[in-house]
């Protein structure tokens, strides 16, 4: 875990670089007699290039045994759902919120969960449903529904 | 007297039919997260947020959301005691005793003791925050910009201090929360920062993307990853009234648990958690068996239980009267209030009156709605937890991403949630508490502003900040809790 602790560490330290820089370069610290845009922004890249540096320092060295990030086969649930959830958020112009809603539940319950076809695309109805009555119907809330289905 | 009167008129607005019935919405559907594992007070707030913004009025959706959080601290035991996993992250002490008196054939007495206890807290803490609210908001119209910068720096340094394992780690979520906070046009140049260009981020990251992220898809990619595992030690829950000598043996647990929850419960970053371990520890020390705890014994779910409900309830005592969230649900609530357009803070009594004291009543009949509950339903929570997480996880992330569209109707917001779910996982893996981002993301605006305003009456002098008599005690003891933090962590490595 600790050469998992000094990545995020030089992540942090970079994230640091950038605002310090833009806060120096691309909004300055004074504007008239008043403090700047910069002033603040400087002061926590400042702040956070210190904790990141002292966070880097406390895992430096060979540290306990190496454990792996993911234990053997669990990554792939938590990526699956990620990529279920981007394609969802690409679709939804095309194919809109509740027909995303019913493929997201679908897919999800078919690939992460292993369930049955039937069992997938009836939960996925059954949600999309809900989701409707609750944020259409009762809600108010103008959900799109897709450019293919509305044509 | 005041107080009495503003109670009287709070209970006015908390007993119509609206609000009663969104107070109970709030404490069943508080009980039930808090029965569920893997989904927390936090999370649930999050995503009951964009509800809030079709809640026509702030005072019924602060109800409904306290209602969630105090509730979720009544749930949160049922798990403990029967699967010894914590349903929320209070109830991590009443596995202790609470799963070995379950193991021994007590559940019923475990469940009831702590539904009892968690009654008598709430309510000694509501008492409590109907008398001490008003002198303490009195008090703080007397701040101006340098003291709430110095408040602010106080109460985020104790947050991040207080709620997490790893100081230096929680001090980096803070100062993330601080920047991302940042995020938009510069409120007075007008400058747009941090934002590479996106149109999208102009105005800032909206706090219910963020909320979201790190909260709801954050705790299901993990979720999904650990899995939630356990097993139900039993269905048929008995004798849930306890004994008499169960009473007897409790009644000075629950009063000391319900002292120190609320003490605990008004330092920013105490809280719930802080609050229940504290009271554990208090009570194995004034036992005159203290080779009971952990081996089933009643006091040790009777103090934490209490202390948990009371921190909850005085929690917002900071935040309703110097606009100062402690822990990350408080924070919610604060940023639920700003979407109603209602300003925790000092002018919070006097401006909208209604707000305060129909949330403070709204809790003397929550807590009575949690004990019927949670006393004669106890059995229906248990058969919750049957429930299988397959399906719970996909339908929090249909409500997630309709929550999050609604807000500005548009594709951005869910990606940038996404992103910040991603992120918010990956942190969580590597053992970053995403809460005191949270609560610097709320803080950081008014850190802000009130140091710009600060520098600006003392034409650029920082000297205003230790010359002002309350900014440079309120300073000095952030200075001291560091200064004290730091030589503990030294001797402790020595």
């Amino acid at each position: 875990m600790r050469r998992w602790q000094r990545y995020a560490s030089l992540v942090l330290l970079l994230t640091a670089a950038v605002v310090v820089f833009q806060a120096l370069v691309r909004l300055g610290l004074r504007m008239g007699d008043q403090p700047g845009p910069g002033l603040m922004p400087l002061v926590l890249g400042v702040l956070l290039g210190a904790l990141a540096a002292a966070l880097l320092a406390g895992n430096l060295g060979p540290g306990e045994a190496q454990a792996p990030f993911w234990a053997a086969g669990t990554w792939w649930r938590p990526l699956g759902a990620v990529a279920l959830m981007a394609g969802f958020a690409f679709g939804l112009r095309w194919i809109g919120f509740m027909a995303g809603i019913g493929l997201l539940v679908a897919g999800w319950l078919l690939i992460l969960e292993r369930k049955r076809l039937w069992v997938a695309a009836l939960s996925g109805a059954v949600t999309a449903t809900v989701v409707y009555a609750l944020f259409v119907v009762l809600l108010k809330v103008p959900l799109p529904m897709g450019s293919l289905l509305t044509r | 007297m005041a107080s009495f009167e503003g109670l009287l008129q709070g209970f006015g607005i908390a007993l119509s039919p609206v609000n009663l019935l969104f107070a109970f919405l709030g404490a069943l559907l508080g009980t039930a997260i808090g029965v569920l594992p893997g989904l927390g007070p936090a999370a649930t707030i999050a995503l009951l947020l964009p509800v809030s913004y079709k809640i026509g009025s702030p005072v019924t959706a602060i109800i409904m959301m306290a209602g969630v959080f105090y509730g979720a601290m009544y749930g949160g035991s049922t798990t403990s005691i029967l699967l010894n996993i914590p349903g929320e992250a209070a109830s991590v002490v009443t596995c202790l005793d609470g799963h070995q008196m379950a193991r021994k054939g007590r559940a019923g007495p475990a469940l009831g003791i702590a539904a009892i206890g968690s009654f008598i807290a709430g309510t000694i803490a509501v008492v409590a925050l109907t008398l001490v609210a008003p002198p303490v908001a009195e008090f703080a119209l007397k701040f101006g910009p340098p003291e709430y910068f110095a408040l602010t720096v106080l109460g985020l340094l104790l947050a991040t201090y207080l709620s997490g394992r790893a100081p230096l780690k929680s001090l980096i979520m803070a100062t993330l929360g601080l920047l991302l906070g940042l995020v938009g046009l510069d409120p007075v140049a007008g400058v747009p920062r941090f934002d590479f260009g996106n149109v999208n981020l102009q105005g800032g990251i909206d706090f219910v993307t963020l909320a979201m992220g790190l909260f709801g898809i954050g705790e299901i990619l993990l979720s999904l990853e650990q899995g939630v595992i356990g097993t139900i030690v039993t269905t048929t829950i008995r004798d849930v009234f306890p004994r008499m000598t169960d009473f007897v043996r409790t009644r000075r647990a629950i009063v000391r648990g319900s002292v120190i929850g609320f003490v605990v419960g008004l330092l920013p970053g105490g809280g719930a958690v802080i609050a229940s371990l504290v009271s554990y520890a208090a009570e194995r020390r004034a036992s005159p068996h203290p080779e009971e705890f952990g081996q089933g014994a009643i006091e040790g779910v009777a103090g934490p239980e209490s202390a948990n409900n009371a921190a909850a309830t005085s929690s917002f005592i900071p935040l309703l009267t110097l606009g100062i969230p402690g822990n990350a649900s408080t924070a919610m609530i604060f940023a639920a209030l700003m979407i109603q357009g209602v300003t925790p803070g000092p002018f919070l009594l006097r401006e909208h009156a209604d707000v305060f004291w129909g949330v403070a009543a709204s809790m003397y009949i929550g807590n009575a709605m949690l004990l019927l509950l949670n006393l004669p339903l106890v059995g229906v929570w248990a058969q919750l937890l049957r429930v299988p997480y397959a399906y719970l996880a996909p339908i929090i992330a249909v409500i997630t991403l309709a929550g999050v569209y609604t807000v500005n109707n548009t594709a951005f917001d869910i990606w940038l949630m996404l992103v910040i779910g991603v992120v918010g996982y990956l942190l969580r893996k590597l053992e970053f508490d995403p809460g005191p981002l949270l609560l610097a993301f709320v803080l950081g605006p008014i850190m802000e502003r009130s140091l710009r305003q600060s520098l600006l009456m003392s034409a650029g002098s920082p000297a205003i900040f230790v010359t002002r008599p309350i900014a440079a005690l309120l300073l000095i003891a952030a200075a001291i809790f560091v200064a004290g933090n730091l030589l503990a962590g030294r001797r402790r490595r020595a």
